[in-house]
């Protein structure tokens, strides 16, 4: 199988026939259910819509209420606001290279624990996880999915 | 700053200055680096502005209209016969230990040590009101690029812009939430190796070991993964701080607390290149020496108090209370700090620049064959570490009083510090280097 597959759940609010083919479709045919979730094979999870249309958005698994989405826009709000940057800094953009520091990254840590009540600890920030805001959004979701 | 320095000055005939050392190959060229050096002090006037109160009152200030009246800042070149060697030469030394004419606009001096074979040491010794760790850096880049023809000599916009200040109410009641941060430190006093002050010459020394490049690779990676990539000082600090407990332990003393202050670079936001003045605050660890027997522990405890320091908002009340107090006579400053701390003002003093001069292979037409700070440190604490990496290997300078710390302790305390950094155990291969400024 290819590395990039991996097996993903969707919650979904009902199973109807319309919802059924959505999912064939989204998962390529091979999909179980259980509990109310659906598993299968996919490169990202997936939400369903009310009708059954296979919404393509990658973070539909909540952790303390934050969704990955939401917790790379409370990153890049927050370096925008520290590092006194525009609107070309974005979620992709190199943390380092926008002037991140010792100082700027705590404060950002203590930014998102604020909002999310949870402390990131710093031996946890690897240069991997701090090449962009995606990445380092997905540490701290990562934190927060496992406390 | 100018408080240190007049102490310094008032009870050990020395300053608060601080020097920047070179290690060059050969093909540095003196005559040009003068002439350049020439060229930028007259094209820029604070490096040799007199600093004092205008009209006697008011806090102090680098006086421009008056350094055109200041002499040139002075190079001085010492031929030495031999090879360079471990011992370094006797000028670094005499440097650190005189004062530097600050009222006179002697803000920095420049001495150019040539060896046999063509390699030669540079020294900028500076007074830490015109510069700070990183702020020497800038300026030796700006020199570079200024040699290299692709600077103008007139290092303009060298100072940072004054950021906005808070109202004078606000700025009061952070000074007070500052005093009552400080004077909680006194409740457990700080013990250095040094003692309390007392009115004695001041005779710095320093040791400066250079690590090789796996031990250093090592070392960095040890401290990312126990402290953070971007906050490893914070492993060095304790791995600093252990040390120092080592002596006191050997001298059979039990310190109850340390307090050690980490400077912070404040540079504001779109002027990281602001050469000028200091550009720092500091952060105060407080702790218990019961936290300093687990390395991992002590690492953990220094990161909370870092967090919460900068959280409750220390940083910028030790600013504004800094601002305040430059009004006040520059001996008070030390007076009350003394007063509120029990007598000594902090256990040692620590600083990791991070990479030394990163990207720059040649000064002045020289390479650049190893480079590290060395900070004057009272005779109260009596003892100072501060760490940089240049080309990959972890230089770790240890500036020390004469009379604060015997030869033995000096050699506990080096030993037990790059133990802890390397991990107890791992042997230090062979190209490691040992520099001592006395023999």
């Amino acid at each position: 199988m290819d590395a990039r597959w991996q097996t993903v759940c969707a919650v979904v609010p009902g199973l109807t026939s319309r919802s059924r083919a959505a999912k064939k479709l989204a998962f390529g045919g091979a999909f179980a259910r259980h509990d109310g979730l659906v598993f299968g094979l996919a490169e990202e999870p997936r939400r369903f819509t009310r009708e059954g249309m296979p919404e393509l958005q990658s973070n539909v698994m909540k952790a303390q209420g934050w969704t990955q989405d939401e917790l790379v826009a409370c990153v890049v709000e927050t370096l925008r606001r520290l590092l006194q940057l525009g609107p070309d800094f974005t979620e992709q953009s190199d943390l380092i290279a926008a002037g991140i520091d010792s100082l700027a990254v705590t404060q950002l840590m203590l930014a998102i624990e604020d909002r999310t009540g949870i402390w990131i600890d710093e031996s946890r920030l690897t240069p991997e996880n701090l090449r962009s805001a995606v990445t380092l959004a997905a540490c701290v979701y990562e934190q927060l999915a496992s406390t | 700053m100018r408080a240190f320095d007049r102490e310094a000055h008032r009870f050990h005939g020395a300053g608060h200055v601080s020097q920047l050392v070179l290690r060059l190959g050969p093909g540095f060229d003196d005559a040009a680096f003068r002439a350049l050096l020439e060229d930028v002090a007259r094209a820029t006037p604070i490096l040799r502005a007199p600093i004092g109160r205008p009209f006697g009152v008011g806090p102090p200030a680098f006086r421009l209209g008056r350094a055109a009246g200041a002499p040139l800042p002075c190079v001085t070149l010492h031929e030495d016969d031999g090879e360079r060697s471990a011992e370094l030469p006797p000028v670094l030394r005499a440097r650190l230990n005189a004062r530097l004419a600050l009222e006179r606009g002697e803000l920095l001096r420049c001495d150019v040590v040539r060896y046999a074979g063509g390699a030669a040491d540079l020294v900028l010794t500076w007074a830490h009101l015109l510069l700070d760790g990183a702020g020497s850096e800038l300026f030796v880049r700006r020199l570079d690029a200024c040699y290299r023809g692709a600077a103008s000599p007139a290092l303009g916009g060298g100072a940072a812009p004054a950021p906005a200040r808070p109202s004078i109410a606000e700025r009061g009641r952070l000074a007070r939430r500052w005093q009552a941060h400080v004077t909680s430190f006194g409740a457990a006093p700080p013990r250095s190796l040094g003692g309390p002050r007392r009115r004695h010459a001041q005779a710095l020394d320093y040791d400066v070991q250079t690590l090789p490049h796996d031990a250093t690779a090592g070392i960095i990676e040890r401290a990312a993964s126990v402290a953070g990539a971007l906050t490893p000082a914070l492993f060095y600090l304790a791995a600093t701080m252990r040390a120092h407990d080592a002596v006191f332990a050997a001298r059979g003393d039990d310190p109850g607390h340390y307090l050690v202050p980490l400077p912070v670079n404040l540079r504001p936001r779109g002027a990281q290149g602001a050469v000028f003045q200091t550009n720092v605050a500091l952060l105060w660890f407080h702790v218990a020496r019961r936290h300093v027997g687990d390395l991992m522990g002590l690492v953990a405890e220094l990161a909370r108090q870092r967090r919460t320091g900068i959280r409750d908002g220390y940083l910028e009340a030790s600013t504004a209370a800094m601002d305040l107090m430059r009004w006040a006579p520059a001996r008070l400053h030390t007076w009350i700090a003394r007063r509120s701390l029990g007598g000594e003002i902090a256990s040692f003093y620590f600083a990791f620049t991070g990479e030394f001069l990163p990207d720059l292979t040649t000064f002045c037409g020289a390479e650049i064959v190893n480079g590290f700070h060395v900070p004057s440190v009272m005779p109260s604490p009596g003892s100072s570490v501060i760490m940089s990496v240049r080309s990959g290997r972890l230089n770790v300078a240890h500036i020390y009083q004469r009379d604060a710390l015997s030869a033995d302790e000096r050699r506990v305390l080096q030993e037990r510090l790059l133990d802890d950094l390397r991990g107890a155990g791992e042997a230090l291969d062979g190209d490691a280097v040992r520099l001592r400024s006395s023999a």
